[in-house]
């Protein structure tokens, strides 16, 4: 029988028998002697392997062959998360193993690299939302909205959250996990021109207003900047002065690389932000691991009411030099557990150590670049389908770097599997809606994928 | 002599404070079309404040502050309750197959037949480690797999016309995680106590059952790395009151490959794959937190699953779940640790995941036996039964005697290169140090631990003080983390907000 774990384990057959020996035991199962003889399995469980390194390689290369290589399909998928070009040197980076295989830095003596890092990540994600304080990290966007949603409903003790505007349908259902079986309730207010309704919300939260404290019910708004369908409503801060008169909180959802370019959300006074930090130079990894964004205004008492790990700059008490570690832990499970401010232990930080050293390789002036870069590209591959005999993209505007695009009288799968074939992914469906498809435009797309993709649109509707 | 261990002491400044104006490191690609315009109101007037520094200066800030920091890849990690396993670097280059890590979630079936793959495959073979009829691996790490683990608990009572069963009853030696899920699914929390061994109360149990009572959580082995010989009884008693029994499975190392979780009498049961199954932790995350449940609550995992239709070979994701919690994550949840975890388990096959856990029992009782004989060290609880993968050794005489605590003793051992036991968990036993060496770990480091341990009992009681000032070997001394939790400074912006 082929013993390939034995790579795994830190002894060897002998000197196993020489530590039983030493411990005063014979066999290995009298270790097990307190487990119910009866539970015990009999005979080793069924399943593959044990496999060489060669076969395991092997094994999954051949799984691999059966998806499309990622790489050399130009995608147009997004929604939430993309596949960005990831610089070499964070590749490199991301492989040190004294960052991915340490744990959560609760000595934080030992662990100063994690601990600085993350703090890097907070404060320059801070800057670029424009917000005071970044947690280190939340699953994804999906569950960071869900955790937003319950942390305006704590600070407002009112159950009522408005989610308005277009938003992705599976944040949404995550939001709705959270919030319902917390007691909240969830208001939908799509609005109807794919953009946040801005007037109806003004004309909702200045009836609230107009109510005695005790009558109002709502807890605040999200919305996102851009949103789903890609489109940047009006500018916000009209609606955000009457949802802060109503004693409402805001909370809105980003699309980190767009603020090189957009006002973020910190200067029209939202109170909490959440977003996908995958677009931060990570791999889409199949939808996970992901990089929720939390982060909120620095209030003393809100900074005790956020989800999640932070990390705080202090210093070494005998030298007075400067040291980091993790702060207001008081908040968390493993010290609050049932009255803790949510239950979240493992949290992403690798991810967010890989976007801070995206956000600080590309700076001050290459975010701004990038984002614009997007932008560009966005806008030239929405007029050249425009220009298409029925195709309309996009559907509704202004808009970053997604777009709504309607392909006409084309199937879904149709469409789908002629691009496929072709090496494009023509982005993700909007269900519901004809052939309606959200597109999203990346810094791996040369003007020739761009190109390309508008002469087989032509050949398909043609 | 134990011989300690230097870890780098950069001094490394902040990246924000690095640099000087116009240095560059990552470019962006500009490509050839019309520069789009933003709207004149949704215009940055300021572009972010991030560092502007060379590319090089980047890699060498990042690489040095790397060697400030300790992983498992550096030397041992005896955290109890984390399993912090060997990562094998197999399972890193599988990870980052471009099909794999490259792909989008939402790339249509027929074009990432092989992702669907990878998670049906780990779909079955959690059952066939545990006996249970469904699998799903959305949860994202194993906190929101207890969370999803008390929504089906719910959804399955409530689809019994049972609206009455509010409470869940958790043993106090849990993980904080466990009351903090049950509350955020709705439920209100009834602590257990435990016995003086540590064992589940059986009496205390009974008394607590009523029809109010929607699940019993617990961990097997528990917190303090016992087996709980009365599992099946506690199964039957909570079956017997229409509850449902859960198995947060974050110490599975210690049983994988030996028992079954259906034998003993389990319905749910939540897997940390970053644990058990060798995910790396990633300075924190990301996990993966797969839940199984039995027959009856198959309809309730969360939508969608991977599935397989034999007949026409094909992959795809079944989200006609009408009975389904819903959603926890955008996507499919941690694919890049469901990968490596799966990887781990068809290298190690049915007789390798068992040696694993044979190997991890040994460790742990190997240093038990060595660490009871050390003057100062108690081994509480349960006297003469073997543990698990992990144990708890408690230095309350050391205390008494010479005023070193176990977060001394934590602190001491920094200095020797080997990363603390946790500390002060289980909050049921005194000056608890939670040690888990997992099977990764060779003899040699074994004797390690037990050498740095004496070494610091023997300070202890000849010369307290010394104590007092470790870690002296690591990147940095002692912080003030008590300034720090009264005035939190939690980013450079909140610093410069409060000075202008």
């Amino acid at each position: 029988m082929s013993t390939y774990y034995e790579s795994y384990i830190g002894t060897s057959e002998q000197e196993r028998q020489e530590m039983l020996k030493d411990i005063g035991k014979s066999d290995i199962m009298e270790l097990f002697a307190d487990i119910p003889e009866d539970l015990i399995l009999d005979n080793p469980l069924d399943i593959p392997g044990p496999y060489s390194e060669q076969d395991l390689h092997r094994l999954f290369a051949k799984i691999a062959a059966k998806s499309k290589n990622s790489t050399e399909l130009v995608s147009f998928l997004g929604g939430g998360i993309r596949q960005m070009y990831i610089p070499a040197a964070i590749e490199e980076l991301m492989r040190r193993g004294e960052l991915y295989t340490s744990y959560t830095p609760y000595q934080p003596e030992i662990s100063q690299g994690m601990l600085q890092i993350l703090y890097e990540y907070q404060s320059m994600l801070a800057e670029i939302l424009a917000m005071d304080v970044v947690n280190a990290s939340m699953y994804d966007w999906a569950s960071a909205l869900g955790e937003a949603i319950l942390v305006m409903s704590r600070l407002t003790r009112q159950n009522k959250v408005i989610i308005a505007g277009p938003v992705a349908p599976n944040r949404i259902a995550v939001a709705r996990s959270y919030a319902e079986s917390s007691g909240q309730e969830l208001v939908l207010i799509p609005g109807d021109d794919g953009k946040l309704p801005i007037e109806k919300l003004i004309q909702l939260f200045k009836e609230e207003i107009g109510k005695s404290r005790k009558d109002r019910q709502y807890a605040g708004i999200y919305f996102e900047v851009p949103s789903y369908y890609g489109t940047l409503p009006d500018y916000p801060e009209e609606l955000i002065n009457i949802v802060h008169e109503a004693n409402g909180l805001v909370t809105v959802g980003v699309d980190p690389i767009s603020l090189g370019v957009i006002s973020p959300p910190g200067t029209y006074d939202a109170d909490f932000v959440v977003g996908e930090g995958q677009l931060l130079g990570n791999a889409p990894s199949s939808g996970g691991p992901l990089l929720g964004i939390l982060a909120s205004k620095y209030d003393p008492k809100w900074v005790r009411q956020i989800p999640g790990r932070l990390v705080g700059a202090t210093t070494e008490i005998d030298s007075k030099l400067p040291g980091y570690c993790i702060t207001l832990q008081t908040r968390e499970q493993h010290i609050r557990r049932e009255k803790a401010t949510s239950n979240i232990c493992t949290n992403e930080s690798i991810t967010a150590v890989n976007a801070a050293i995206y956000m600080a390789a590309l700076g001050k002036q290459g975010y701004v670049e990038l984002s614009q870069s997007l932008a560009d590209r966005a806008q030239y591959l929405a007029t050249q389908l425009d220009t298409i005999d029925g195709i309309t993209a996009p559907v509704y505007g202004p808009v970053y770097a997604e777009f709504v695009v309607d392909f006409g009288n084309i199937d879904h799968e149709h469409l789908e599997e002629i691009c496929i074939a072709a090496g494009y992914v023509p982005g993700v469906r909007i269900e519901g809606m004809g052939c309606q498809r959200l597109l999203a435009v990346t810094d791996l797309h040369s003007k020739s994928d761009l190109d390309g993709f508008i002469t087989l649109i032509k050949e398909v509707v043609a | 002599m134990a011989k300690k261990r230097q870890q780098a002491k950069w001094d490394e400044d902040l990246i924000m404070n690095k640099g000087a104006p116009g240095r560059r490191a990552h470019i962006p690609e500009q490509i050839d079309v019309p520069k789009a315009e933003i709207p004149r109101d949704w215009q940055r007037a300021e572009p972010a404040d991030l560092p502007e520094v060379s590319e090089l200066e980047l890699v060498r800030h990042v690489v040095r502050l790397s060697q400030m920091n300790h992983g498992v890849d550096v030397g041992p990690y005896p955290l109890g309750s984390c399993t912090m396993k060997y990562n094998p670097k197999i399972n890193e280059r599988i990870a980052r197959f471009d099909a794999f890590a490259m792909m989008h979630p939402d790339t249509p079936d027929i074009a990432q037949q092989g992702n669907i793959e990878v998670l049906y495959r780990l779909q079955e073979v959690l059952k066939q480690i545990t006996g249970f009829a469904g699998v799903t691996v959305q949860p994202a790490a194993g906190a929101q797999g207890e969370y999803v683990g008390m929504l089906i608990a719910k959804a399955y009572h409530e689809d019994q016309g049972n609206k009455k069963r509010t409470k869940v009853i958790i043993p106090d030696s849990a993980h904080g995680t466990n009351p903090a899920s049950a509350a955020m699914a709705g439920y209100k929390v009834v602590e257990l106590p435990s016995t003086e061994n540590g064992y589940v109360d059986l009496d205390a149990l009974e008394a607590a059952l009523d029809d109010t009572v929607a699940a019993f959580m617990i961990t097997n082995p528990n917190t303090l790395g016992i087996f709980e010989p009365h599992v099946k009884e506690i199964s039957k008693l909570v079956h017997e009151a229409g509850a449902l029994m859960y198995l947060d499975g974050a110490n599975f190392n210690g049983v994988v490959g030996m028992v079954k979780s259906i034998d003993m009498g389990f319905d749910i049961q939540h897997f940390n794959l970053h644990k058990t199954f060798s995910g790396p932790h990633g300075g924190g995350g990301p996990g993966c937190g797969p839940v199984g449940v039995s027959d009856q609550l198959v309809d309730y995992l969360p939508a969608p699953l991977a599935a397989y239709d034999a007949e026409k070979d094909h992959y795809y994701f079944d989200t006609d779940r009408p009975k389904s919690i819903g959603r926890v994550h955008g996507y499919h949840g941690n694919f890049g640790i469901a990968i490596r975890a799966l990887a781990h388990i068809y290298r190690n096959g049915g007789p390798g995941l068992r040696k694993m856990c044979e190997a991890a029992v040994l460790n742990a009782n190997y240093l038990m036996e060595k660490v009871k004989q050390i003057r100062g060290y108690a081994v509480p609880n349960a006297k003469g039964v073997p543990r698990k993968h992990e144990f708890i050794a408690s230095p309350v005489p050391l205390m008494k005697d010479t005023g070193i605590t176990a977060g001394d003793v934590a602190k001491a051992l920094l200095d020797y290169g080997i990363h603390s036991p946790t500390v002060y968990f289980p909050m049921i036993v005194k000056e608890a140090l939670l040690i888990e060496p997992t099977e990764g770990e060779t003899r040699d480091d074994l004797d390690h631990i037990i050498e740095a341990l004496k070494e610091i009992a023997k300070d202890a009681y000849e010369n307290a003080d010394t104590i007092h000032s470790m870690p002296e070997y690591t990147a940095k001394g002692r912080l003030d983390e008590y300034e720090l939790a009264k005035n939190p400074v939690l980013s450079q912006r909140q610093t410069k907000q409060t000075q202008s």
